[in-house]
């Protein structure tokens, strides 16, 4: 039925509106839901100078379905600076967990450091 | 100024075939420039995101699918793109569009339109004596009519030039573009194929090859990647696809994303690009997408000799073929005998350069410069901009600013907003409230959405009503608000940016007058969170110590503030507070100094108080930044999440802390100008409005792509 409504109006924009109209005070559309699959490939630092290793760690392994987190901890001051220099990296700080008492979500998680070998990671896309 | 540019393909990009990845890599070309922004408009809705998963995460390219334009509209084909094309132009102002196909050209090509256009096509007669003379006539006269033509190889061009007869200066070469990956070890005895299974291109002769060499050696295996099958074999479709799935000497992938699909190939020895003659003979004018991507994977392939392939692979390449039994000779002396794999791998190196994305995009830099370069419209929406009008000048530096001020949040206009959408680029909503919920629900693909959300909103329910896949970035001033707001409104990490508030520092650190380490500021009292009875208490214990303390409290009173005055609490609160600057008999140690010139009364003043309550922190408190900026002392009592944007030292937990603290200060001048200059180069080193400027320009134009970083790094 909806199929055949919409092959009779969908030629005519002001029918196609009206219908539409009609359509959706019986059936609202379902709102979109944003989805995201990423890999979080999930670093641990307290020495920010390592940043630079893990980034070059994460590029060598990277995908179109990861992304980069760093988990600092320490360095509450720096944090700022760090989400300034590195854009596109997520960072979070574990003091803020353990001082305020907050649980800390991070789906599809891959926990690793820049030692670990590429191999062992890869195998887990 | 930016080239803003539109690729529509006339093709389904839920498809993968050599099409779909020429259009994806198209666009990651044009990417390689800074200056370039790419939409590409799709003929259908993506529902395999195997192709554009790339492209789907970077800033600069944006997929638009039609019927966010024109509602009636569900796919983009001949019969409307003129429409389309003119709807969607009238919204972004395109520099030039790129158009694929020879059908939907015929149509554009007799709008306005053209004047933006590049065609780009490939499906003409490419024999002189057969093309039609309609055709001619259609493709010389699109020739005139437009500024810049892509032609896909040299002898295209030459061809194209020769048949309508023309000087060929708009002819610009666009190679197909392939780009490189990182190296990987080679598999013994393997052989690629990855592309759709049609009769042209041999499928069927690969499957009856695969059957021979597993005669001559079993170890030699086949990785066949794809699954599209073309109409010409889909009777057959059943039996091949049995035969790849059953043929033991054979691995069969079916579909994958092009980027496994290449890492699978680069670690073959040979690649199978042998198609019949009527698509590969000596009149081609087309290059194989497959062929330049085996050479920039070092993948030696069979392939038909042809006035073309020699001229890329040479005369001397040793893996030509001309029948079945020649591809099996071939392909067995090239995975026995090392010395002809490393001669045909060698004949690679000049073409894999030759097609480097380097080279491809010189030639089509040279078209695009006949396109004018356009503004990039960004539109500032919200009430109370006063912690972004600073930044007006920068914005307008950079972008075409427009500004939709509200007076309040709630006068939210929306018809004046469906106005404003219509010419931006970018849109900055400031605070997460109506203006945000209007614009997330109502943006359009191509415009990139920002909404800087402070503390207040936190409070409200707008942040649960917006419409997340249409927001960019949702920027906080601090960490521990990113922390709030990704919690409390389920927002996304990804889709969040903290950028801190700015201070513009030079406009402060005049020279303080000598009696200024007596004063003390609390600058922004109302409300009472903002903690003027405390304020009143410190002075109090500083007046016990020394009896020259005194405090300022520049801006309006609270009885000015109908908003908090009308408040039954905060006005209680307030008289209060009145009652006990009487009662301890500080009227003359408080002044309310009414309005002020911020630097200019920063001079007098010793130390900037921040005395919030714990209970209600602040998002950032920018009015001790100030105070630093200007060489005075700040003193914190500690609210949640200071310890991400103030250094320790300046924070305290009691008021008798801040009170010694202030005193031990006071009586120690050296002291205090350490601290007072540590302090300014603290604001100076972090929040000062070059620094977080360039921040923002980044975010506006790149959004903070990783991708882009890494571009930048390399």
């Amino acid at each position: 039925m909806k199929n055949f409504v919409i092959r009779l109006v969908k030629d005519h924009p002001a029918l196609y509106r009206g219908a539409r109209k009609v359509y959706r005070t019986f059936q609202p559309a379902a709102p979109t839901v944003y989805r995201n699959h990423d890999l979080c490939i999930t670093y641990m630092i307290e020495d920010t100078q390592k940043m630079p290793h893990i980034l070059a760690h994460y590029n060598s392994l990277r995908r179109e379905n990861t992304r980069l987190v760093v988990l600092v901890k320490g360095n509450v001051l720096k944090m700022h600076a760090l989400f300034r220099e590195y854009p596109g990296v997520i960072f979070y700080s574990l003091d803020y967990y353990r001082r305020y008492q907050k649980k800390m979500y991070i789906k599809n998680m891959i926990l690793t450091d820049d030692r670990q070998s590429l191999q062992d990671i890869i195998e887990l896309f | 100024m930016v080239r803003k540019i539109l690729i529509y393909g006339d093709l389904d990009l839920n498809i993968v075939d050599g099409s779909g990845i020429w259009l994806v890599n198209l666009a990651k070309l044009l990417l390689t420039d800074k200056e370039n922004y790419v939409d590409i408009l799709l003929k259908k809705r993506i529902r395999n995101h195997i192709l554009v998963s790339g492209l789907e995460k970077r800033y600069r390219v944006r997929l638009l699918y039609v019927k966010d334009y024109i509602d009636h509209i569900t796919e983009t084909d001949e019969k409307n793109i003129v429409k389309v094309l003119e709807a969607i132009d009238a919204l972004r102002d395109y520099s030039c569009m790129i158009i694929r196909g020879t059908r939907v050209m015929e149509r554009i090509s007799s709008s306005e339109i053209t004047e933006k256009v590049i065609p780009y096509l490939t499906d003409f007669c490419h024999e002189k004596s057969r093309m039609p003379e309609t055709q001619k006539k259609f493709l010389k006269k699109l020739y005139l009519k437009v500024r810049a033509y892509f032609v896909q190889t040299e002898a295209m061009k030459e061809y194209l030039k020769d048949v309508l007869d023309v000087d060929g200066e708009k002819f610009h070469v666009l190679y197909p573009v392939v780009f490189p990956g990182e190296k990987a070890e080679k598999q013994p005895k393997t052989i690629v194929y990855a592309g759709k299974i049609a009769k042209e291109w041999k499928i069927l002769e690969l499957i009856d090859i695969m059957k021979k060499l597993k005669r001559e050696d079993p170890q030699i295996r086949l990785h066949f990647i794809g699954s599209k099958i073309n109409r010409d074999l889909a009777e057959k479709k059943q039996e091949i696809f049995d035969a790849l799935n059953s043929m033991d000497n054979i691995t069969f992938y079916g579909s994958l994303p092009h980027s496994e699909a290449e890492k699978i190939m680069k670690t073959c020895c040979l690649g199978y690009s042998f198609r019949s003659p009527a698509v590969d003979h000596d009149c081609s004018l087309e290059v194989s997408v497959k062929l330049l991507e085996y050479c920039r994977s070092k993948v030696p392939m069979v392939l038909r000799r042809t006035k073309m392939h020699e001229a890329i692979l040479g005369r001397e390449y040793p893996l030509f073929a001309d029948t079945e039994e020649e591809c099996v000779e071939k392909i067995l002396m090239a995975l026995r005998d090392r010395e002809v794999w490393k001669k045909a791998e060698e004949c690679l190196r000049l073409p894999a350069d030759r097609f480097c994305a380097e080279n491809i995009y010189a030639s089509v830099r040279k078209a695009l410069q006949n396109y004018p370069k356009k503004d990039m419209r960004l539109l500032v929406s919200g009430h109370d901009l006063k912690f972004l009008k600073q930044l007006f000048p920068y914005f307008r530096s950079a972008f075409s600013l427009q500004v939709q001020e509200l007076d309040e949040y709630m006068e939210f206009s929306e018809k004046d907003a469906a106005e404003y959408i219509k010419k931006a680029d970018i849109i900055w909503c400031e605070w997460l409230l109506t203006a945000a919920q209007w614009y997330s629900a109502h943006a359009y693909p191509h415009q990139a959405l920002f909404i800087r959300a402070h503390r207040f909103e936190v409070m409200r329910k707008y942040g649960n009503n917006i419409n997340i896949n249409r927001v960019s970035k949702v920027i906080t001033v601090s960490y521990y608000w990113f922390e709030e707001f990704t919690r409390r409104f389920r927002i996304p990490a990804e889709k969040c940016a903290v950028i801190n508030n700015f201070i513009d520092v030079d406009k402060y650190g005049k020279d303080k007058e000598p009696k200024s380490r007596f004063h003390l500021a609390l600058i922004g009292a109302v409300p009472r969170r903002k903690g003027l009875s405390r304020a009143v208490r410190l002075l109090g214990l500083l007046k016990k110590k020394d009896e020259r303390y005194c405090l300022h409290v520049p801006g309006k009173r609270p009885e000015e503030f109908p908003n908090a005055w009308n408040v039954p609490e905060e006005r209680n609160y307030f008289e209060q507070v009145y009652r006990t600057i009487e009662e301890e008999g500080l009227q003359s140690s408080v002044i309310f100094d009414g309005w002020v010139d911020t630097p200019e009364f920063l001079r007098g003043i010793g130390y900037v108080l921040s005395l919030s309550d714990p209970a209600f922190p602040e998002s950032f408190h920018v009015t001790p930044a100030e105070g630093m900026a200007s060489g005075a002392a700040a003193v914190f009592l500690r609210w949640e999440g200071i310890e991400y944007i103030y250094p320790d030292d300046m924070i305290m937990d009691s008021l008798e802390e801040i009170a010694d603290y202030i005193d031990r200060l006071s009586d120690d001048p050296g002291e205090y100008r350490r601290q007072a200059v540590s302090g300014r180069k603290f604001i100076r080193d972090n929040y000062d409005i070059a620094l977080i400027w360039d921040q923002i320009r980044r975010l506006l134009e790149m959004g903070e792509d990783y991708e882009e970083f890494c571009d930048q790094t390399r």
